[in-house]
């Protein structure tokens, strides 16, 4: 089968937004594939909309940025507005953004309470992760898994991947039309 | 799984690409988007046994490269367009002087200061017109990780070879993306390292003028005493204010350039061949371009893409080969002013075939802006 995805994380300064690229761009070729990783931030150090771009193939990547995304994941409300017109599904934290009605592919997933509930608040961004490889197959969870305990002393690498497990149940709970 | 393909960042790649080359001192003055650089520079260079100082500003930051290449080592700094800015006046003394550097300018958006994050292609006519004074230099703009990390190479190869400033210029998209690549073993890639002068030490001399000549450089430091100066000079590095020697001077700088223009000037092509719309692009533009000519391909038009690996010189002689049998050129670059168009447009007699696609608002060029003009 083919690989072909185009992955668009938003959100503000310091959520780990580039980090979390960064992390399933290593995981899709741990699984064998192409990837391309993107940014666009401005000149704050903290806060401020920035986002970050994921390309995955099996092929040549000619293009380097989204052009027609598979997967939005929105992590702050200054990045709320901007995908309202995507028609891929749009994933954001459900614990941090306000309550309002949005449009039907927006699903939430409460990446920070799940990470709070570990006492790991900034794995927030690794609970996202776990949300976007159970909606895309990206790239798998033994890659992630492998990438992540690579990175991480053996502590902080258990507690993240509890936090990538647990957003994908949150993730599949939500896709079967239940409320988290 | 791909055993050796790591994700890597394309300014990691150029530090890793120099050190490849036997880089082994760098010297500069950190700026967004070009930190990354020296940041695995301090960190790496002083295992390597090499050196990494940090300096007040980009105007002594070439100097001490200037300065540390006369000494042997090969040596290199970071910017981008505000700190290019201040490096042309020693830029300058590195093309008299001969001497081999690489400057990397990770190009962003201007002018001035302007949008420090965001991506442009507005330095090439710097690059190439940025210093007084008549003088020739090569430029290289890669499009890929992999690309930084090879052009990294091929310019310490170039400057060494050809004993002259080398400017790499990536624009922020390449500069800062991530991509899949497998670093390079040792000797896959050919490093060029720098030719020993011979003869008894008493009769070095730094220059010879003749056409095309590229004389080997000495060490500073070794028994080989020369001078270096940024006045007009004689073989000898002494002043000479003789019109005949500064004839032989200005054009040697030329014609040395001239005589290696094949190993210098590198495109690639991409379908080419017949095509009835070229599209000549460098940097990250080349990616929307190769995109977008698939694309159009695919709906049975005849487009091609020329890869600009080599800015300067400009490949000329490529380019009119590649649209012999175009009847539109298509440049998509991030300028207003249409910097690469411009020198397209001197070399086809009817300007109107050549069609711009600008971007200046530090945005990226997007496949869909080119297809508008394949249309």
């Amino acid at each position: 089968m083919q690989r072909n995805y185009e992955l668009i994380m938003a959100g503000s300064g310091g959520q780990g937004l580039v980090f979390l690229s960064s992390l399933l761009a290593q995981a899709v070729i741990e699984d064998g594939g192409n990837v391309a990783q993107t940014q666009s931030y401005g000149i704050a150090q903290r806060g401020g909309f920035i986002s970050a771009e994921i390309v995955a193939s099996d092929e040549e990547i000619l293009f380097q940025q989204v052009v027609k995304p598979s997967l939005v994941v929105v992590l702050h409300e200054c990045a709320g507005s901007r995908y309202d017109a995507v028609a891929a599904p749009v994933l954001y934290d459900s614990s941090l953004l306000a309550e309002k009605s949005r449009p039907n592919n927006w699903k939430g997933v409460p990446f920070s309470l799940i990470a709070a509930d570990l006492n790991a608040p900034k794995a927030a961004n690794m609970a996202a992760l776990g949300a976007i490889i159970q909606t895309v197959p990206v790239a798998s969870l033994d890659a992630v898994a492998a990438v992540v305990e690579r990175r991480f002393a053996p502590a902080v690498a258990k507690i993240n991947l509890t936090a990538v497990k647990n957003g994908m149940s949150a993730a599949k709970q939500v896709s079967q039309g239940g409320r988290s | 799984m791909k055993k050796n393909q790591r994700l890597i960042q394309g300014n990691e790649a150029i530090a890793f690409g120099a050190f490849y080359a036997g880089a082994r001192f760098y010297a500069g003055y950190p700026i967004t988007p070009s930190s990354e650089i020296a940041e695995i520079c301090s960190r790496e260079l002083p295992g390597l046994g090499g050196f990494y100082m940090q300096m007040e500003d980009e105007l002594a930051s070439m100097g001490a490269i200037i300065g540390a290449s006369l000494a042997g080592s090969k040596s290199f700094t970071a910017t981008s367009g505000p700190g290019f800015s201040l490096m042309q006046e020693n830029l300058g003394v590195a093309i008299i002087g001969e001497v081999p550097i690489v400057v990397i300018d990770v190009q962003r958006s201007g002018p001035s200061t302007g949008l420090a994050t965001k991506p442009a292609q507005s330095d090439f006519m710097q690059i190439r017109w940025g210093r007084h004074g008549d003088q020739a230099i090569i430029a290289l703009a890669p499009a890929t990780v992999r690309e930084c990390f090879e052009f990294t190479v091929l310019a310490f190869n170039l400057a060494e070879k050809y004993r002259t400033p080398v400017v790499l210029a990536p624009d922020e998209i390449i500069g800062h993306m991530r991509e899949n690549m497998e670093i390079p073993e040792p000797g896959e890639l050919p490093v060029v390292e720098r030719t020993e002068p011979q003869g008894e030490p008493a009769d070095y001399r730094p220059f010879c003028f003749k056409e095309g000549c590229v004389h080997p450089l000495a060490n500073y430091g070794s028994e080989r005493i020369y001078h270096v100066t940024s006045s007009m000079n004689g073989e000898d590095g002494f002043s000479n204010n003789s019109p005949e020697n500064a004839a032989r001077r200005v054009a040697q700088l030329h014609t040395k350039l001239d005589a290696g223009r094949e190993d210098i000037v590198m495109t690639e092509s991409f379908d080419v061949e017949g095509c009835e719309t070229l599209i000549v692009a460098s940097g990250a533009p080349v990616r929307a371009a190769r995109s977008a000519a698939k694309d159009a391909r695919a709906k049975g038009l005849k487009v091609g893409v020329l890869q600009l690996k080599t800015v300067w010189p400009f490949p000329e002689l490529e380019i009119a080969a590649a649209a012999k049998n175009a009847r539109r050129i298509i440049v998509p670059e991030m300028n207003y002013s249409g910097q690469l168009a411009g020198e397209v447009r001197k070399l086809v007699n009817d300007k109107n075939m050549v069609r711009q696609v600008n971007s200046y608002n530090g945005q990226i060029i997007f496949p869909a802006q080119i297809a508008q003009a394949i249309q």
